[in-house]
């Protein structure tokens, strides 16, 4: 592939649909945790996978948590959300509270992260597939934890020959604390095309 | 209804071993696993069919409705975690008591039958896991609070592996070590941090844990730097569960510190806080083992002190000047004896001295010495300068020595008895000695003096007042006389302390003022050309009101010009006695009698003072005027009270005026008159007639 792998254009509308997205979820997080939880996706980027690995490794050089879940439909791939350690600790003792009352990452909390996580990666999915009109599914979560690098090369060792990265930072903003956290969606360059097909076809419709 | 699910799935779906709930788009229960039913624990039957919503009372049923149709509608599927949803279903755990609810995550898992979407729902139980972390969550807080406290603790902690290196030490430890953790770590507890000699202790300490839960004892270690401290040590074995030893916990406290107190304690205990010299049952116990260690040549003296000037000092000048005087002369006295002495203050203002392997005289000999070196000193408080005295008693202590007691008593007898002569003196105890043996009968010298003014055996002598500027009159100060029954002449400074302590001097007094006026009388025409005779009086005279009026008396029935009489009292008396003083003063001048101040400068003169007491004569302490030619501090205290004197309308008398360089001084200074043997002896008081009769 030549050129960007988006247009700026079609950027702005993903980018538009995930924030969609995030607060569907957001407000689901809301409810839940019965405490206003605001989440954002400042920006979005298409990248080749050696592009990603190069910009995670910046990002958050160590071991992370991740939440792996895959999608299905006109586009699919691998979605994943990743969070530093620290970042994650702090999430989750924002949001079950005085339950990790250490460093300790232990089972409790890497449920909680798993749930919290596939709250925001279905409404995504769900907004997508609602606002694109078309079909898309998703399989359970699954946690990761590791070195950036290692999570991503085993993506890698999962997907096609020369998969496309679409990265989305997010900010979860709770009362009196914000957190980063990083969405990925890991997909052959196939599906991005179909992905583009369906934007193309939304736009059209919008533009009409 | 029909279920999705055949035959052999069907099996399996039964045989699984976690919870599965098929539902469709109504929430309606079309199938669920033989797991579930046993954990929702009603009839299979009773479910089938139902609503999940119906059947379960949900926490959030929007929530769960919304997560299901998303994978009904949208094909998503989600994941509920007990940590967010705890026991979303009402399941009961029954291999754990039957009550207990069960911790549950779900999977909610959108599934495709033929043409149909139906909903599954997986729960898994984790309550076990829940458990686990809620306990590990507990010890990890109790961890941290152990924490805490190991880390501030005051003691210093060490935990070692059985076979005795080191896995962790407390910031107390690296503070009192000095090894920090690194230093530490890995090395052995036993042979790393001890020395060589308390090695030996491992193999003590490891036996004593093989049949003991804990070893405690004192030892001690070495700093970093090589510093030998002592720790009080306590260490626990920690056992596994199979009750082998996996470490050793040792608990250190700094006996160091606890020694320090404990020392001080026993330093306060033992000595005097104002000196710091070492008190009285401190020296008693000191006397007692030297006393026993006597061997038959062994030979010490025990020197008992008593400073004469103490109280007047406390009382004119406060506790804080008579604190200050004690201190003073025990740092003389420590700076004056050998270094081998063994010097305390027993109370008050007496001290003791231990001097070791001496002889009474070398003891006589350095006492003396010591109080020749006490009179130079000049003790100054604020504006006033004391001179102070001292008495020494000496005691033999031997092996003969009865006791500590009977020696210290000796001793005291024997300073008591120089008191009685005199002061400024030494007196060495001997057990066949009158003085001293008749004094502890106690009423030799009152019995003394009662002979002598009962037998009339007092006698007057006289000494001029010369005038040292012009040629006027002479004056005479009449001085009191003891004839002892062997013919012999008793000094003053041998009975008139005596008759202080044993109230007795008014009654001298009244001997002197009485025989003096009647020699007065009787002389009338032959002593015109004497300028007044001049009576001393004590203190406690001063304060006698019954002694006053007979001075009246006497002198109303004398029919003598009572200007012919002057009185001096000391400063100190005075002083001591301000308010009597001015009372005597003021009623006898009013007789027309004259009044000196005697001994000025010796105790405390403060100038003020004398504004107080109207006087028409300053006798000059006789100290300042002996070394007048030589001493220019001497000279100028002479001078100042000399200019203080004229100024306040009084003539000044200089004592001690030895030789006629002292005289040639006085002159130029400008003092008025001079007594002294340079001047003239004291004689028999009716010399003094025939002295004149030969001038004239």
């Amino acid at each position: 592939m030549s050129g960007p792998v988006l247009s700026e254009e079609y950027r702005d509308t993903l980018s538009e649909l995930f924030n969609i997205g995030m607060g569907r979820a957001a407000q689901s997080l809301s409810e839940m945790v019965d405490e206003e939880v605001i989440l954002s996706v400042p920006s979005l980027q298409a990248l080749r996978y050696v592009e990603a690995l190069d910009l995670f490794t910046n990002v958050s050089n160590g071991p992370i948590n991740a939440v792996e879940q895959h999608f299905d439909g006109r586009f699919s791939g691998n979605a994943i959300i990743f969070y530093t350690q620290s970042s994650s600790a702090e999430l989750i003792r924002h949001i079950v509270g005085d339950l990790a009352a250490n460093e300790s990452f232990g089972e409790m909390e890497e449920e909680a992260l798993k749930e919290v996580s596939n709250i925001i990666l279905n409404a995504c999915f769900g907004c997508l597939a609602e606002v694109l009109d078309c079909e898309l599914k998703s399989g359970v979560p699954v946690i990761i934890t590791g070195d950036i690098g290692a999570v991503l090369k085993k993506q890698r060792g999962n997907s096609s020959v020369d998969p496309l990265v679409l990265s989305l930072s997010m900010q979860f903003s709770l009362p009196n604390k914000a957190i980063e956290g990083q969405v990925s969606l890991i997909m052959a360059s196939e599906s991005i095309r179909n992905l583009v097909k369906e934007l193309e076809r939304f736009s059209s419709l919008y533009a009409m | 209804m029909k279920t999705p699910i055949t035959t052999l799935e069907k099996v399996i779906f039964d045989a699984s071993n976690q919870g599965m709930m098929i539902i469709d788009s109504d929430y309606h229960i079309v199938d669920i696993n033989r797991w579930l039913v046993e954990a929702i624990d009603i009839g299979k039957i009773d479910l089938l069919g139902h609503s999940i919503f119906e059947l379960f009372n949900f926490e959030q049923p929007q929530f769960l409705r919304r997560t299901i149709k998303q994978a009904l509608e949208s094909g998503l599927s989600s994941f509920i975690s007990s940590t967010l949803h705890p026991r979303l279903f009402p399941l009961h755990n029954r291999y754990q008591n039957g009550d207990r609810y069960m911790e549950q995550s779900c999977y909610i898992k959108p599934i495709i039958f033929e043409t149909s979407t139906y909903c599954l729902i997986q729960v898994i139980d984790v309550t076990s896991t829940v458990m686990r972390e809620r306990l590990l969550n507990k010890t990890s807080i109790d961890l941290n609070l152990f924490k805490i406290a190991i880390e501030h603790s005051t003691s210093s902690i060490v935990i070692t592996d059985n076979a005795g290196l080191i896995e962790y030490v407390n910031p107390r430890f690296v503070e009192i070590a000095g090894f920090t953790s690194e230093d530490a770590i890995g090395y052995s507890y036993f042979s790393q941090l001890s020395q060589a000699h308390e090695q030996q202790f491992e193999s003590t300490i490891m036996a004593a844990l093989r049949y003991q839960e804990s070893w405690k004892g004192e030892r001690s270690f070495v700093t970093k730097s090589g510093d030998k401290y002592w720790v009080n040590e306590h260490i626990y074995q920690a056992r596994n569960a199979n009750n082998e030893p996996t470490h050793l916990v040792a608990i250190q406290d700094d006996l160091t510190q606890i020694k320090d107190i404990a020392r001080k304690a026993s330093y306060q205990a033992s000595h005097d806080s104002l000196t710091g010299l070492i008190n009285r049952p401190e020296f008693d116990q000191i006397l007692i083992s030297e006393i026993n260690r006597a061997g038959s040549a062994t030979q010490h003296v025990l020197c008992f002190l008593d400073i004469d000037q103490f109280k007047v000092v406390n009382d004119t000048s406060g506790h804080g000047a008579g604190d200050e005087l004690l201190r003073r002369m025990a740092d003389i006295f420590d700076l004056y004896y050998p270094k081998d002495k063994v010097l305390a203050r027993l109370g008050g203002d007496e001290f003791a001295v231990i001097l070791h392997d001496t002889d009474i005289p070398q003891a006589q000999a350095i006492s003396e010495q010591l109080i020749q070196q006490i009179q130079e000193f000049r003790f100054r408080w604020d504006d006033s300068v004391f001179s102070v005295g001292m008495s020494i008693g000496l005691t033999l202590v031997t092996a003969q020595t009865v006791s500590s007691i009977e020696a210290v008593k000796q001793a005291e007898n024997a300073c008591d008895a120089a008191k009685d002569m005199g002061r400024n003196r030494v007196h060495v105890y001997q057990e066949d000695d009158k003085t001293i043996t008749q004094r502890q009968g106690d009423t030799y010298w009152a019995t003394k003096i009662n002979e002598a003014l009962e037998h009339d055996r007092f006698v007057l002598y006289a000494q001029p007042i010369v005038p040292l500027l012009d040629s006027s009159r002479s004056s005479y100060e009449v001085l009191v006389r003891m004839d002892d029954t062997d013919g012999s002449v008793i000094p003053p400074g041998l009975f008139l302390p005596a008759a202080e302590r044993f109230n007795l001097s008014h009654r001298i007094d009244r001997w002197v003022v009485d025989n003096t006026v009647s020699w007065i009388m009787k002389h009338r025409q032959e002593i015109e050309h004497i300028d007044h005779i001049s009576i001393n009086l004590s203190g406690l005279t001063l304060s006698n009101d019954s002694f006053l009026a007979h001075i009246v008396q006497v002198i109303e029935n004398s029919d003598i010009e009572a200007s012919k009489i002057s009185f001096e009292i000391t400063e100190t008396a005075a002083i001591a006695n301000i308010t009597q003083a001015k009372h005597f003063i003021s009623v006898l001048r009013k007789q027309g009698c004259l009044f000196a101040l005697d001994d000025f400068g010796s105790g405390l003169s403060s100038f003020a003072y004398l504004k107080n007491l109207k006087v028409d004569r300053l006798k000059i302490d006789g100290m300042f005027v002996k070394d007048i030619v030589s001493d220019a501090i001497d000279e100028a205290m002479v001078k100042s009270i000399n200019d203080v004197g004229h100024v306040m309308g009084m003539k000044t008398i200089a004592e001690f005026v030895e030789d006629d360089d002292i005289k040639q001084r006085l002159i130029e200074l400008g003092v008025d008159y001079g007594q002294g043997y340079g001047l003239g002896k004291p004689v028999p008081i009716d010399q003094v007639l025939i002295v004149n009769s030969q001038i004239a």
